[in-house]
């Protein structure tokens, strides 16, 4: 075999070494780099974060979303909570990034910033927590884990145009269940039998009533009746026949619930620390004229 | 020296990268799914009060609404359509399902299914805990827990398919009724297609971590779960099931040794039949017939049928068939018809089309298109691969139902509900047997989403999605289906595996969202339920809450009334009543409780910000339709002409505040002396739904379909666009069967008719 002159044969030793060595790197980086997650991020206008811009698109896109799901007109409160949002996500994001949680797809601003709630939600999952302070959680939020309550309703109905208004009426208003029922039965009232003769929760509830009807119905006492209430060119009234009263369920019955509750709240506010943090050490400039002239 | 070096460099490099590749070939990465946590808890407005004192009951019952039919990543097909190369939106174990069925859609009771071929040991068992802890913060873990705001019931899905219409039997829920340790079995029991979901091809375990390298673990996790399932061993056959090793995997070839299975557990069970009318994997010539002889059918068990589901419409029938049979029992492919184009017809004429285009005489091309039809019967399920190189395109709306709502795909007219309440089993002169199902509906969502059909929105993540990312991956992951040729070819089994044995392609226009079961309960308790389900007071929606009462009344006394699921003997003529009410319009959005239950992350990822928010109005019913079914009275009766379809229509008035209300009798019953079994469907005002125009066919003027505009599952559909159609949704009863009881007179003869 001929052999090749000495520059040739380092030229070769030396792409030799190269690819050596990249496909070692490759293998050593597959062998021991867990796979995850990873991402790219646009930017645009109405705010700058380090550098980093969020868009008038973007923030007007959630604003309709917002506005969609109020009744009310967005208040400045409301544009301010959204760009805190949007902002909020741009750190997770930029801090993503920087930790090298990038991808190439689209649409990953949602996951970046799972990744670390998620991240940071697991931490507090992790926690050990002592028996007294959950015993303590759960007797200071005693509320939040007392059962609903529920309701034996009856449901009188009629078309308005059919209706006459008894309920004012002093001999509806004194009178018995019985006189009463007859008053509306007058007036072009009938009970409407579809509503089962049980205790239902509000959600049941508002499967036959609807919202309104079921938020009317929860507001009554005990053998108490509604006003008129009217609703689709139909009258209602409501009588709650009895009420079934919350109960708070004994610590040890629900003490998963309370654990679940609790490292749920832990992670919030693990979160909020966490965004505080991530704000403090970064330069936020917004453009205030813009917001304010949406 | 160097060179040495650099040689040994390269060489270990070599090494390194091919222990990498059998280390992804042998799953050395992959790691197991956990069941996931559970984040729910009751919130003020959403919780159910412990009763005080026990409150008398009466005999008014409440409507709940569930989903019987629930799959999580802990299926493996499920999983499958997690992934990224699919688009999938990542893992969803049962404590997702959980969330979802409390939060998202409120359901008031669902049940875990997921398929018994995929569960090991160890993720049955996890299902069991995922499922308690469900019901635990559900508020069964207090006193009589007769008051929970969600109930989880545990079951399985017997996936059963069999490669011909005489070994398939279809695929059965099995829902256990308790869901503690001793109610439950040690394992559940699995088909022969346990094969099929414990292995994945090799090019499919290699190729996806490599190409999308950053996202590498969810394929690794894949692997690891194929490796499980095919890592168990199968259970030894004719031992009792209480005597099988803990840790094998078991399996039922057919109905009947499920049944047997299940009465060796001795534990209250409800098996649920689905899909069989369903032809993407149900062989062309499915029929229930067989599913009446000696034990394959256990009436005490398979008490309902789901008739409608996120993978479509099984309740009609009709007469036409994908494949006949001459005297003999050769298959004949049928001709086409205005409401059917059978796939077989097509096949030849998409190859004499080709053969005309080659300039070859016309009758060389009717030979080929007469192969071509033949070959396609040939080969059953498989028959869309005889025909080489052919478009979705190319195969127009062939094997559809054209004038059905929201059909099956490949629509089996033998496996549908009305075929099934029509035949008989004469077997046994004396007492013939005959399926008496309740009809229900649900969702067999594969991505943890218990009852979905609440809002139309977010095709994506909402409806069973299956599609490669872009054109290079299906280029790469989908079989060559060859060159467009002119001739018929014979199927290369070599080449077929899961990924691409199926029709997903063109099924992917007739995935929907889910249905509801309802259910006439005196509770919201887990016993009150059951007792509901097995008396089959129940119906099924396609989405919406649809109120529905269907009853018999007695004409002197319209207080007693029969309700639906009942089963009566009587000789004089019955009268029914029918009562609906529209579902309430939705609101967008999610309601308060919604977001203080779940985190804004957990509650965009699952519920993807609408939940089930009704308003104050309802939807119009728009009209009532009843249903008509006179069973056989001996073998071979024509079914057809049994099934009256609809039998009698109701149009309701537009201003229905207390909802569309009918009464109607059976004038001809008495005259007619014969069982018959009624039920009815309320018919709601239409609105856009998703895939309610299947692959959209653009008509000529014989309403034949002239081109396709596929919903595609990949980026050939646009991800924004729904595919929505209007159309009706709408409640089918429960039957109210009512035997023909002849007085002494009519038996002996001596009263005229």
């Amino acid at each position: 075999m001929t052999q090749l002159p000495e520059e040739s044969r380092r030229r070769q030793s030396l792409l030799l070494a190269i690819a050596a060595l990249l496909g070692l790197a490759m293998a050593i980086t597959g062998l021991v780099k867990p796979g995850g997650a990873s991402s790219v991020i646009p930017a645009d206008v109405v705010a700058n974060i380090d550098g980093r811009q969020i868009s008038l698109g973007r923030y007007e896109a959630l604003l309709e979303d917002m506005a969609s799901d109020s009744r009310e007109p967005l208040t400045a409160a409301d544009r301010e909570f959204a760009l805190d949002r949007l902002i909020d996500e741009e750190l997770l994001v930029l801090h993503g990034i920087e930790l090298g949680l990038d991808q190439s797809e689209p649409g990953v601003r949602k996951a970046i910033a799972a990744a670390l709630i998620a991240s940071i939600a697991n931490q507090a999952e992790t926690v050990e927590i002592k028996e007294p302070v959950l015993r303590g959680f759960f007797e200071s939020n005693q509320e939040f884990f007392t059962r609903d309550q529920q309701r034996v309703i009856h449901w009188y109905g009629g078309k308005i145009a059919e209706y006459s208004d008894p309920v004012a009426d002093d001999q509806f208003i004194t009178g018995s269940y019985e006189n009463k029922k007859e008053k509306l039965n007058e007036s072009g009232l009938e009970r409407v039998s579809i509503l089962p003769d049980q205790p239902l929760n509000f959600a049941k509830t508002r499967d036959y009533l609807g919202n309104e009807l079921a938020i009317e119905a929860f507001a009554l006492q005990s053998e108490e009746w509604s006003e008129p209430i009217r609703s689709n060119g139909q009258i209602h009234v409501l009588f709650v026949a009895s009420v079934l009263p919350g109960i708070t369920p004994a610590f040890n019955d629900i003490r998963a619930l309370v654990e679940a509750e609790y490292r749920r709240r832990q992670g919030e506010d693990a979160l909020r620390s966490y965004l505080d943090a991530l704000r403090a050490g970064r330069d936020i400039q917004v453009q205030e004229g813009l917001v304010e002239s949406l | 020296m160097l060179r040495k070096i650099l040689f040994t460099i390269f060489f270990i490099a070599l090494v390194a990268i091919a222990v990498y590749l059998v280390g992804i070939v042998n799953n050395w990465f992959g790691q197991s799914q956990t069941a996931g946590v559970i984040e729910s808890g009751p919130v003020p407005s959403a919780m159910i009060a412990r009763r005080l004192e026990v409150q008398p009951r009466n005999d008014s019952k409440q409507i709940l609404f569930g989903d019987l039919h629930v799959h999580t990543t802990f299926s493996s097909d499920a999983f499958r359509m997690s992934l990224p190369m699919v688009q999938g939106d990542g893992v969803h174990p049962p404590a997702d399902a959980c969330d979802f069925a409390r939060v998202c859609a409120a359901l008031d009771f669902w049940a875990l299914t997921d398929h018994a071929e995929s569960l090991t040991q160890k993720k049955w068992n996890e299902s069991i805990e995922n499922v308690q802890q469900c019901n635990a913060v559900a508020g069964q873990g207090d006193q009589n827990g007769e008051n929970p705001d969600l109930v989880t019931f545990m079951g399985f899905e017997w996936t059963q398919s069999g490669g011909s219409a005489e070994t398939h039997y279809g695929h059965k829920n099995v829902i256990f009724r308790g869901i503690d340790p001793d109610q439950l079995p040690t394992r559940p029991i699995g088909s022969p297609f346990r094969e099929a979901f414990g292995s994945t091809p090799l090019r499919l375990r290699l190729l996806p971590p490599l190409r999308d390298f950053e996202r590498r673990q969810r394929y690794y996790n894949f692997n690891q779960l194929i490796q499980d399932i095919g890592g168990q061993a199968l259970c030894p056959d004719d031992v009792h099931v209480r005597d099988l090793p803990l840790d094998c995997a078991e399996t039922a070839q057919t109905p009947d040794v499920l049944f047997r299975k299940l009465d060796e557990w001795g534990l209250d069970s409800i098996v649920i039949p689905h899909g069989n009318a369903w032809g993407v994997y149900s062989p062309p010539g499915t029929s229930w017939d067989k599913q009446l002889s000696g034990d394959m059918h256990d009436p005490q068990r398979q008490t309902m049928v789901e008739v409608y589901s996120g993978h479509g419409n099984s309740e009609v029938h009709r007469e036409w068939r994908a494949v006949e049979k001459d005297d003999d029992g050769s298959l004949i492919c049928p001709l086409p018809r205005p409401d059917y184009l059978p796939s077989c017809w097509r096949a030849g004429e998409i190859i004499r089309g080709r053969c005309q285009q080659a300039g070859l005489e016309t009758t060389e091309c009717d030979q080929r298109a007469a192969q071509a039809r033949e070959k396609y019967l040939q080969y059953g399920l498989l028959g869309w691969h005889t025909v080489p190189g052919a478009t979705l395109e190319d195969w127009l709306d062939a094997g559809q139902c054209r004038d059905c709502f929201l059909p099956s795909f490949n629509y089996r007219p033998g496996g549908s509900a009305q075929y099934a309440l029509a035949i008989g089993n004469f077997e046994d002169e004396g007492d013939p047997k005959r399926f008496r199902f309740g009809l229900i509906a649900s969702s067999d969502n594969h991505t943890a989403r218990p009852g979905t059909g609440y809002k139309q929105y977010e095709r994506r993540p909402m409806v069973d999605w299956w599609g490669y990312d872009d054109a290079d991956s299906r280029q790469l992951y989908s079989t060559d289906r060859g060159a467009p040729e002119a001739f018929s070819v014979d199927v290369d089994r070599s080449k077929l595996d899961l990924f691409n044995i199926l029709e997903l392609e063109r099924q992917a226009s007739y995935f929907l969202t889910g249905g509801l079961v309802a259910a006439h309960s005196q509770g919201r308790d887990r016993e009150a339920l059951w007792s509901a389900m097995e008396r089959k007071e129940v119906y099924g929606t396609s989405g919406p809450r649809i109120l529905l009462w269907f009853d018999l009344v007695d004409a002197q006394d319209p207080d007693q009334r029969l309700p639906m699921g009942s089963e009566t003997a009587r000789q004089e003529n019955p009268r029914f009543r029918v009562h609906a009410l529209g579902s309430f319009r939705q609101k967008p959005g999610c309601p308060d409780y919604s977001t203080k239950a779940l985190s804004p992350d957990r509650l965009e990822r699952l519920c993807r910000g609408e939940c089930y928010n009704p308003g104050d109005e309802r939807m119009a019913i728009d009209r009532i339709e009843v249903i008509r079914i006179r069973p056989q009275t001996f073998e071979g009766e024509a079914v057809a002409p049994l099934i009256e379809d609809p039998w009698k229509t109701f149009n309701c008035e537009s201003d229905q505040a207390g909802g569309c209300i009918v009464e109607f009798d059976d004038p001809e019953y008495s005259d007619a002396r014969r069982d018959t079994v009624y039920y009815v469907r309320a018919l709601q005002e239409a609105e856009p739904i998703i895939n309610a125009g299947g692959l959209r066919c653009e008509t000529g003027v014989e309403g034949e379909c002239l081109e396709v505009n596929a919903c595609y599952q990949d980026d050939r559909t646009s991800p924004d666009d729904d595919c929505l159609t209007a159309d009706q949704h709408r409640a089918w009863s429960s039957p109210i069967f009512v035997d023909f009881e002849p007085s002494p007179e009519l038996m002996t003869g001596d009263s005229a008719p």
